[in-house]
């Protein structure tokens, strides 16, 4: 499989990931940290549709600051969009409560989807400290190699030429406006564990600042990801079977007509 | 103080907890519904961890054991809990289960040191304590003696692991009380038990009163000879039974048999040559065992007093014969005590016995097998099946649970289970005592020396305990071959010094 990705210039990305590489061993640094999800999930039944979305923001001492609901009836609701707009609401009232917070996704597309409309806000909120950053444990971007013709994501690059802990030297994006600059990073916080990608607001971000968040992120991270995330993720999670319980709290799963009746 | 919460489905006897704690399985907690307050008992106990739920490796545990450290919520304590009965009736030995399932959500509490000690402890007559609750020691374990001498008692577990103290302690207690305890001590661990009003016999056959097919097994005339079994029974006469000399009787009758010309005597003439011999050889080699003149067995039983049977110098087909004499005659005994009691009979008294006996067999897979019949297994389950209406309390001891009869075994109103490893006797358990639940018999596998499940009719409600020690028991302790082979060696040196001094020195060589 990987002959078809190795291409005549793969050698060559290689070489210029190396070079993009920075190995870096973190230490320990002790700082409060918060992880920040969403999740939505709905249900349809008789033509209507329950949806239910939560976003929460919570320690890596398992400590819940934030814990927003939000649910209703009604058809091709954007629960996409409610789901990131309650993230934004939870960032918010989450930065000055601790030193970094960490969102999980993208800031790329937060500023490209259709999720713009909130564009305006995450500037706001993550200006406010400066201590907000997205952490992607996958990434499809393909900016830094494009020009040697790379075929898979630059991830994939990087993964290769390194196992150890570091990062990878920051990449800036511009494309969105002088307000919305990404700058984004690769990082291994530990040898032999996944590369994950964090993305910063602005330009002003250098090579000892990187390596600061790497000590606060790696101080409570579990396989190189942090563990605040990992609890957000966990705790926002809108399973089926709790669906299926907020639809029986409504009443609804007894609604004249339910096949039921047919015994 | 708050324990936890009843969570997920409940059901009248059993619900789930989270807790904030890790609970002890054998723990005791109380939940409060408005029906009242039930007792509960923690059968299953587990703990886990948010941050190492799906570690893969060395390096993420490692990474986790901070992470597990500085969340609060990242441990979940589940207890299951089998639900006892209502706290109010437990006080009064009834086990009342609710009709309604404790609701999800309802809190569980810890039980005061009374509510305990009213339902493990009580403070009527005929409770002696035994140990203390397993989870809860402060709080005294104590057991009804009464329940195990009308139904009986079984103490199964395996080698070393304390049920000859268990024995020793229940004996104990019967002898403060005056009571009369038979053990059939088939390894000689009890004759040294150091306690008052003991009564140690040997335990003696007296042919005489065997029937023709107990004297072939005594006498260990082969399963399979039948003809020479045929020709025991022809010369073991009523005559012979009656006869002073009962010995010289006997080889009389099968000299008759080997001398006579009867075409069909002469046919078995050659089996009649064998009986003699064995006949002679049984005289030598069971001189000890065999007296035709002893009396009544039963006679040298005392009431009142611990008697410990000591059959560890029977073979195992004697000892099968002896217990069954023994179960045998007691039994009648007891009948014949009852039924003049009742005033039913207008004989003259022909009983020794006036109150109740418990009678307890060692290695009881050895005397009520499961796979062959025996005859001590017929007398054993007879007591089981009939013993309560006579005040013959039967007690089965085994390391093999396996291997004891079932039949017998489920008659035992009450157990105490030690530690059990093999499935099979955990299976067996499992059949005879329905009241134990499968997450108890579980458990048996982690008991340490001396703990013990009690379930049946003796305790309350089903209970770890740890039975405390017997200091008067000396026996059945492990034995240090290291320190006796140091004993032995230095014995040695100083036999050789002593004999050497007697020996003139100029004999003594170089």
């Amino acid at each position: 499989m990987l002959s078809i990705l190795k291409g005549p210039k793969f050698e060559q990305i290689l070489q210029k990931a190396r070079e993009n590489w920075v190995e870096f061993t973190p230490v320990k640094e002790e700082v409060v940290t918060a992880g920040i999800d969403s999740s939505f999930n709905n249900t349809k039944f008789q033509g209507i549709e329950l949806w239910a979305t939560t976003a929460v923001s919570i320690k890596a001492d398992g400590e819940v600051l934030v814990d927003l609901h939000e649910s209703g009836l009604g058809s091709d609701t954007d629960l996409s969009r409610i789901a990131s707009k309650m993230e934004i609401d939870a960032c918010e009232k989450t930065v000055d409560q601790v030193d970094l917070v960490l969102m999980d996704g993208s800031l790329h597309s937060q500023f490209m989807t259709r999720q713009s409309t909130l564009d305006a806000q995450v500037v706001r909120t993550m200006r406010k400290k400066n201590n907000v950053i997205f952490i992607a444990k996958t990434s499809n971007t393909k900016k830094q190699f494009e020009k040697l013709g790379s075929l898979a994501g630059d991830i994939f690059y990087y993964n290769h030429v390194t196992n150890g802990s570091g990062f990878s030297k920051l990449f800036v994006e511009k494309k969105y406006g002088s307000d919305k600059v990404i700058s984004s990073t690769f990082v291994r916080l530990s040898d032999s564990t996944p590369i994950i990608k964090l993305e910063f607001l602005g330009e002003q971000h250098d090579e000892a600042e990187i390596k600061s968040i790497m000590n606060k992120l790696y101080k409570t991270s579990i396989g190189g990801y942090p563990y605040a995330l990992k609890l957000a993720h966990n705790n926002c999670k809108i399973s089926d079977k709790e669906l299926g319980k907020m639809v029986s709290l409504l009443g609804l799963s007894n609604e004249i007509g339910s096949r039921e009746v047919l015994g | 103080m708050s324990l936890g919460f009843v969570v997920g489905e409940s059901k009248p006897t059993f619900v789930t907890a989270i807790t904030q704690r890790a609970l002890s399985v054998g723990e005791y907690i109380k939940i409060g519904t408005d029906e009242g307050e039930i007792l509960g008992l923690v059968e299953k106990s587990s703990v886990s961890s948010a941050a190492f739920a799906d570690v893969k490796n060395f390096d993420e545990a490692s990474e986790s054991t901070e992470i597990a450290e500085i969340n609060k919520r990242d441990k979940t304590f589940t207890a299951h809990i089998g639900i006892l009965g209502f706290l109010e009736n437990l006080r009064k030995g009834q086990s009342i289960i609710p009709a309604i399932p404790p609701i999800p959500g309802t809190e569980i509490t810890q039980p005061s040191k009374q509510d305990l000690e009213e339902i493990f402890s009580p403070k009527n007559d005929g409770w002696v304590k035994i140990g203390n609750l397993l989870r809860n020691k402060t709080i005294d374990a104590k057991v009804n003696l009464d329940k195990i001498v009308s139904r009986h008692l079984g103490i199964l577990a395996m080698t070393g692991m304390g049920k000859s103290n268990l024995v020793s302690l229940v004996t104990k207690q019967i002898s403060k009380l005056k009571g009369t305890v038979i053990i059939f001590d088939y390894h000689n661990d009890y004759t040294t038990l150091n306690i008052p009003r003991i009564n140690v016999i040997d335990a003696k056959i007296n042919p005489r009163l065997l029937d023709a097919d107990q004297l072939s097994e005594v006498l260990e005339i082969r399963d399979g000879a039948n003809v020479q079994q045929r020709v025991l029974r022809m010369a073991f006469t009523k005559h012979v039974k009656e006869s002073k000399e009962f010995w010289s009787k006997l080889e009389n009758e099968i000299d008759f048999i080997v001398n006579s010309e009867d075409k069909k005597l002469k046919e078995i003439r050659t089996s009649a040559y064998r009986v003699q011999d064995i006949i002679e050889e049984a005289q030598r080699r069971f001189e000890d065992i065999l007296d035709p003149d002893m009396g009544d067995p039963i006679s040298f039983i005392k009431e009142g007093r611990t008697n410990i049977l000591n059959i560890s110098e029977l073979s195992e087909k004697q000892a099968n014969v002896a217990v069954a004499f023994y179960l045998q005659q007691l039994l009648k005994d007891r009948k014949d005590a009852s039924i003049a009691r009742h005033g039913k009979s207008k004989r003259e008294r022909n009983y020794k016995f006036n109150s109740p006996i418990f009678v307890i067999i060692e290695e009881a897979h050895v005397f009520i097998p499961k796979d062959h019949d025996t005859s001590a297994k017929y007398w054993a389950a007879k007591i089981a099946r009939e013993g309560r209406k006579f005040g013959l309390g039967l007690g089965v001891v085994s390391q093999r649970p396996r291997s004891v009869d079932l039949n017998v075994l489920s008659q035992m109103g009450s157990f105490a289970i030690m530690k059990i490893i093999q499935e099979d006797d955990q299976r067996q358990i499992a059949s005879a005592t329905e009241s134990t639940s499968r997450e108890l018999i579980a458990q048996l596998t982690s008991l340490n020396v001396g703990d013990a499940v009690l379930v049946g009719q003796w305790t309350n409600l089903p209970s770890l305990v740890h039975v405390e020690e017997v200091k008067e028991k000396i026996m059945g302790a492990d034995q240090s071959a290291v320190n006796a082979w140091a004993n032995a060696e230095k014995m040695k040196e100083v036999a050789v010094e002593s004999t050497q001094g007697l020996v003139q020195k100029d004999l003594l060589l170089d």
